[in-house]
């Protein structure tokens, strides 16, 4: 029951006023007459009451209370919500594209999104207790969460489950699943619960729906004023100095110029963020602008965050970036000399550290520095050495095979050159390359990797994974070849180079929420987890917490979801002993289109609904109209009950 | 009013004075001597009187024959009779007694209700003393008792004219002390007198010889009116019940919200009073008087109604008119 006017509820100060003036009432003026006898004959039934005579003095004060309480309850428009009369099945669709994370200081800071479930679980309530209800979230793909149910525990239970998306939404594919799931329900309906903000509201405007659509807009489709990042990236110093610069651009998108604060975050391998700059950006309204901020430090990863203005969205004011350039890699070069390969490994980016396989190794201190080994041939000799062999199996090897002529060697019947799928060797294609020898090693002995390359159908290169080190091995020589003499020799070595550096400082780069990405895993990889690092979406507690793992599904070949919130993940690959062999950094961030024009009025949504002719829209309101009845009348009616209940009592004098 | 502040003062009163209380218009009187009691036939006095008696005896008024027997006195022997037949018959008289009359007064507290004149319990000892002053010049003999719970006081029976002075200083005694007591306020609750029966149940305190009793009162009571009535027709009286109501009982003016007491009970019932709720009471008021009437004509009893409002003397033509009093 709810009340449409409950101001009305000062007018209840009457009912002290009233018992004041009973307080204050003159009393009965006393006159004596002879006897009862004739008086009680017109006053009956004296003798039936009298065990109320007590209560009889209050009476007349009680029942114009209780008169005067119903005529204010009349006043306040009391009503009764009662159940919807509408039949049928329902699809209650929620809208939870990143827009509806919106909050305003109106509504009490709460996000449009909350607002949408509270009102879907008030719309559940007010259904009759037999009504089947589908619930469908809107989504990059459509969800059914629950379909046909009438158990409304069971309902809000779903409800309760319901995330924001921050992807890109399909919501007119969400509008025309709830059609079809309606399909064949004579009296279904579509309730949608949406902010308006439809990237897709021209589509989703072409559907012809069957059903009827009752449209509940949230916080009545207002403008949202916002400030986002859109863009945020890391320059880094040549000269390696720890000078590097950020670039952000920020895009007002509220409806008055403003100035925000913009601080950059930096955080070094391992550690904490800490704030190494700040800038202060002024734009104009619906402008962009961007800013630069020097000096930051090496970082593993930088956060840029906005604070102040008009901002209401808080799912874009963060963003990642990774340094563009990664940190230069050492490599430990043990050869007789191969120039070529050298200057190749100074293109790739590679420090080589040049040994002579003759030499002692070096020192742990010097072995410190050292990213991974290149053995250019010498290979079972220095393996055999216990010296050498410890700091090889300690480091990634990419082994070169010098052939000699004999057992283990072989020669290419033809120059035919396959090649498999894979980072090492894409784009080379070994054309007018002449290798006159290759290495035959043992099966066991590179067991550990796959062929990606075959020369005339012998092995040429070997790539995988070994103890969770990057582990490569050219069968030929180099030298023996004029592979170095080609266009695509540096690709390879520098393709080469980053398989050795092994990704796993390689970060992941950013992806939207909920987006396939391609990454390569390690061979050896059995289970990858998505460590929540931070996030940067509403905050609602659903969005889950920092800290937080989840194990990411492997069944996709290659194609795997990017978490569904902003912020910063870790991705950690184990392998079959459970442990970490690798991990690297996602930056996730909202759909920029879900959240940019947001202060502009939505384009209004308005499916043709081909069945009901008056349009489900204000078939719906009329519906919600009904649902209300008016309490009024009884109130009144029950006034009118009590004031001639009180007029008997006050005829027949029932009031001493 | 002076006669009667006077008549307050000393213990008794002059005859003078209290003829003065009684009827200030004294013509009344002269027309009271003309008049006397119809009594129907329940007389038996003591004494010869006016009235013929429903006993034979020696009056001059032939009742009838019957046959002789030995040791009957031989002068009433019919001898035209026996000389035409040869039988003897004795000739019978009625004879001719007194009539006593017995005026019982309700002095109870509802009584002393009414102003002035109006005063139910004055205006009842009035008429009381006027048709007992009636029936005195009649030569009928006249008692007068007051009661209410019980008997309160009472006259005994008078005789002759001469006795009138009696009579009314008695009814003007009665009604100063009234009065008086009236005018003291309410001293204690009174007893509740709520059968009317109560004080006729008492010995001694109905007739004991039959004659004709008239009941002044205004039948103020839950019960026991039947029963009274039959206690007195039991006693051979012939019975006249004389119900008086006050003007402003019969017809009350009361207006607004009003605390009404009851002089009996001394219980209070508050009222808003209203045109129909008055209209309702004038009704109850009829309805009450056609039931007593109803009760009255059941018994035998004569019932007159009497308004305090209405004249002493156009009270009596009425009782004249109902033949409750003969010219």
């Amino acid at each position: 029951m709810g009340f449409l006017s409950a101001a009305s509820a000062w007018f209840a100060l009457a009912l002290p006023a009233i018992a004041a003036m009973y307080i204050l009432k003159r009393t009965y003026e006393n006159t004596e007459i002879s006897s009862h006898l004739l008086w009680r004959r017109v006053l009956q039934e004296q003798e039936a009451n009298r065990p109320w005579q007590r209560l009889r003095s209050r009476w007349l004060l009680l029942l114009q209370l209780l008169a005067t309480l119903l005529l204010v309850l009349a006043l306040m428009g009391p009503y009764m919500k009662g159940a919807s009369h509408a039949s049928g099945d329902a699809v209650l669709l929620i809208d939870r594209s990143a827009s509806m994370t919106a909050r305003s200081a109106e509504n009490g800071g709460v996000t449009r999104f909350e607002l949408a479930l509270r009102q879907a679980e008030r719309w559940i309530d007010e259904q009759a207790g037999n009504r089947a209800i589908t619930i469908v979230a809107a989504g990059a793909l459509p969800e059914v969460l629950v379909a046909k149910e009438s158990n409304k525990a069971e309902l809000k239970r779903q409800l309760g489950t319901i995330v924001p998306f921050y992807g890109k939404s399909d919501n007119a594919a969400a509008l025309s699943l709830s059609d079809s799931l309606l399909q064949g329900s004579a009296e279904g309906s579509i309730v949608l619960f949406t902010d308006g903000h439809w990237t897709d509201a021209a589509e989703g405007n072409k559907l012809g729906l069957q059903a009827a659509l009752d449209l509940h807009p949230i916080d009545d489709e207002k403008p949202v004023s916002n400030w986002a990042i859109i863009y945020f990236g890391i320059a880094s110093d040549p000269s390696g100095a720890g000078d590097n610069t950020a670039t952000i651009t920020v895009r007002n998108d509220s409806a008055s110029e403003g100035t925000i604060a913009v601080e950059i975050y930096a955080a070094a391998d391992g550690g904490e963020l800490q704030l190494a700059g700040e800038a202060s950006v002024n734009a104009a309204a619906g402008e962009w602008q961007s800013a630069d901020v020097g000096g930051l430090p090496d970082a593993r990863y930088y956060k840029a965050l906005i604070r102040g203005g008009d901002d209401e969205v808080t799912a874009d004011n963060a963003m990642y970036a990774f340094p563009s350039v990664p940190r230069t890699t050492t490599a430990l070069l043990v050869s007789e000399g191969n120039l070529f390969l050298e200057k190749a490994l100074l293109l790739a980016g590679v420090k080589p550290v040049k040994i002579s396989p003759d030499g002692a190794p070096p020192s742990a201190e010097q072995a410190e520095s050292i990213d991974w080994i290149i053995l250019d041939g010498s290979i079972d000799r220095l393996r055999n050495d216990k010296e050498w062999a410890k700091l090889l199996t300690a480091h990634p090897l990419w082994m070169i095979d010098h052939p000699e002529a004999g057992d283990a060697a072989a020669a290419p019947a033809h120059t035919r050159v396959e090649t498999k799928d894979h980072p090492v060797v894409s784009y080379i294609t070994f054309a007018d390359t002449f290798i006159g020898r290759f290495a035959k090693p043992a099966v066991e002995e590179v067991s550990w990797g796959e062929q990606v390359l075959t020369y005339g159908g012998i092995p040429a290169i070997y790539a995988g994974v070994s103890g969770g080190k990057p582990q490569l091995r050219f069968t030929f020589d180099l030298q023996n070849s004029d592979l170095p003499l080609r266009p695509e020799f540096p690709v390879l070595i520098v393709q080469a180079s980053e398989w050795m550096s092994g990704g796993s400082r390689q970060e992941l780069g950013s992806a939207e929420a909920d987006q396939h990405i391609e990454l390569a895993l390690r061979s050896d990889t059995e289970q990858a987890v998505w460590e929540t690092i931070e996030l940067a979406g509403a905050g609602l507690p659903s969005e889950g917490t920092k800290g937080e793992t989840r194990i990411a599904d492997l069944s996709g070949s290659g194609q795997f979801a990017a978490p569904s919130v902003p912020g910063l993940y870790k991705l950690i690959e184990r392998n079959k002993a459970g442990e970490a062999t690798a991990e690297r950094l996602l930056a996730v961030t909202a759909n920029a289109a879900e959240l940019s024009g947001l202060h502009a009025k939505p384009e209004q949504l308005n499916p043709a609904v081909l069945q009901g002719e008056a349009g489900g829209d204000s078939a719906a309101n009329n519906d919600a109209a009904a649902g209300r009845q008016s309490l009024v009348i009884w109130a009144v009616l029950f006034m009118l009950l009590v004031m001639a209940a009180e007029w008997e009592v006050y005829r027949r004098g029932y009031t001493s | 009013m002076n006669a009667e502040s006077g008549a307050v003062q000393g213990p008794r009163m002059t005859s003078e004075e209290a003829l003065k209380l009684l009827f200030p218009d004294a013509s009344v009187l002269s027309r009271l001597e003309r008049l006397r009691f119809s009594a129907g036939n329940r007389i038996k006095g003591t004494l010869a009187g006016k009235r013929r008696s429903s006993q034979l005896g020696g009056s001059q008024e032939f009742a009838d024959y019957r046959p002789y027997s030995p040791g009957d006195d031989i002068r009433r022997i019919d001898w035209n009779v026996y000389g035409r037949t040869g039988r003897a018959f004795m000739r019978q008289y009625w004879d001719e007694q007194e009539l006593q009359a017995h005026l019982y007064v309700d002095v109870s507290r509802s009584m002393q209700y009414g102003e002035g004149a109006a005063n139910k319990a004055a205006y009842a000892l009035r008429l009381a003393a006027a048709v007992g002053y009636a029936a005195l010049c009649a030569e009928d003999r006249v008692s007068v008792t007051l009661y209410s719970s019980g008997i309160e006081e009472s006259l005994p029976l008078l005789r002759g004219r001469a006795s009138s002075a009696k009579l009314f200083q008695f009814a003007a005694e009665a009604i100063s002390e009234r009065e008086r007591a009236s005018s003291v306020p309410d001293s204690e609750p009174a007893l509740s007198v709520s059968n009317m029966a109560e004080p006729f149940l008492k010995p001694g305190s109905l007739p004991r010889r039959s004659g004709t009793a008239w009941l002044f009162t205004d039948a103020m009571f839950e019960e026991g009116i039947e029963e009274a009535l039959l206690a007195f027709a039991a006693a051979g009286q012939k019975v006249a019940l004389i119900h008086m109501l006050s003007p402003e009982e019969e017809d009350p003016t009361y207006s607004g919200e009003l605390r009404l007491i009851d002089s009996e009970l001394r219980t209070g019932k508050e009222v808003a009073v209203g045109h129909r709720l008055l209209a309702d009471y004038r009704a109850a008021v009829d309805g009450y008087k056609e039931e007593l009437k109803r009760i009255c004509a059941e018994r035998g009893v004569d019932y007159y109604f009497v308004s305090t409002a209405v004249p002493l003397h156009e009270t009596i033509s009425g009782l004249l008119a109902a033949g409750l009093l003969r010219g």
